[in-house]
């Protein structure tokens, strides 16, 4: 009965009815009201209908249009309010796509943005669409931020929240400054967990080189400071000496024991041994790999 | 419905043009050929060759469709002539 329309013709009921019927027209509560009768019929067979009574003497109009071509009809009329209802949840829809904040939340609020290098790194970005993100491997990066004993990565809505928890115990305020190479020599592995690093493996460095930066990259153009976190593996040369009355295996033990103060890995290279007016002098050569880290635990 | 069958069968009539009335709501008929006068106090269908003459308050014409009529309103009395 949705889609019955009123119609409304100039003409006795019974006329009505009697043409209608012949051409197996249904219809629906035919009521009388002067010259008048209004009669309900199927939206498809108003074309009908008004052909029936297509003759001038008959003067017929649409009272009422069915349910479904009512609507249709107020939806045509109101076509900026449609269009803009169903932009307006076209854009909801399309914003839960996207990441339009980071909140970083908890007693680690603090670390919001280290926390925002990690998720940028792992393609996490405000204003870009969210594709997922790793947790496991972001999560453990984020713990391994100073202190940091709790974190959890959800996503509601357009917004990425970041519960971070850091321990209640006083831990020393995370230090905020580049790492320097206090050591000379070859860089081995770059881990930044947090930061730009600025070496990479294979570089010769000198003490006092900066490897990691305490920012982090967003453009070419720029960045934003962050706090570094992270270790640098470099080979390093070295060489001891030790002087010696006289030349023996002892002397040479003693001399090669010296290199264990430096690293339990050391590897000699090379050992020399030189006379001198006090005695004699052992120079050993080695290796060893020096770790220089930052903020890490 | 099969007992009413049987009954006009006996009496040589048959369901086609049977009506049916229910107080206070309407009357409903079926076989009907054309509606002769519709008014709100008085309606004449012609079925079965015959003038059935529905009169009450309030009549009106609520559904008619291949030869079926239901005529809503309050029904005082069904006239057969």
């Amino acid at each position: 009965m949705n889609n019955i329309a009123r119609v409304r013709v100039t003409a006795r009921p019974e006329v009505v009815i009697k043409k209608l019927s012949r051409a197996n027209i249904a219809i629906y509560g035919v009521k009388s009201a002067g010259a008048y009768t209004s009669f309900g019929a199927e939206d498809k067979m108003l074309k009908k209908v008004f052909a029936i009574f297509s003759h001038p003497c008959y003067n017929i109009r649409i009272v009422k249009y069915g349910f479904v071509r009512s609507l249709a009809l107020r939806a045509l009329s109101r076509a900026g309010l449609v269009a803009g209802a169903a932009l307006f949840a076209a854009a909801v829809l399309l914003s839960q796509a996207f990441v339009l904040k980071i909140s970083v939340t908890g007693s680690g609020a603090h670390l919001a943005p280290q926390v925002v290098a990690i998720l940028r790194r792992h393609g996490v970005e405000e204003g870009r669409i969210y594709g997922g993100v790793d947790s496991p491997i972001v999560v453990s990066q984020i713990m391994s931020l100073p202190s940091v004993t709790f974190c959890s990565i959800s996503k509601r809505g357009a917004a990425v929240v970041v519960d971070v928890q850091c321990s209640r115990q006083s831990s020393p305020a995370p230090d905020s400054s580049p790492l320097v190479s206090p050591v000379a020599g070859r860089v081995v592995a770059v881990a930044a967990v947090c930061g730009t690093p600025c070496v990479s493996a294979g570089d010769e460095v000198c003490a006092g080189d900066k490897l990691i930066l305490p920012y982090c990259a967003q453009s070419p153009s720029g960045g934003t400071v962050c706090m570094c976190a992270g270790y640098v593996r470099i080979s390093v040369s070295a060489s001891v000496t030790s002087l010696a009355a006289e030349e023996s295996s002892s002397a040479l033990s003693s001399a090669l024991a010296a290199v264990n103060l430096y690293s339990d890995e050391a590897e000699v290279t090379s050992c020399t041994v030189k006379r001198v007016s006090q005695g004699v002098l052992y120079t050993v050569n080695f290796d060893y790999i020096y770790t220089a880290s930052i903020n890490m635990r | 419905m099969e007992f009413l069958q049987h009954i006009l069968g006996a009496a040589g009539a048959d369901t086609l043009h049977a009506f049916t009335v229910v107080p206070g709501f309407g009357v409903y008929f079926r076989g009907v050929g054309s509606v002769a006068e519709c008014g709100s106090g008085r309606i004449v269908v012609a079925s079965g060759g015959a003038g059935i003459t529905v009169t009450g308050e309030g009549l009106s014409v609520g559904r008619y469709f291949q030869g079926d009529l239901f005529i809503s309103g309050r029904i005082e009395e069904v006239r057969i002539e």
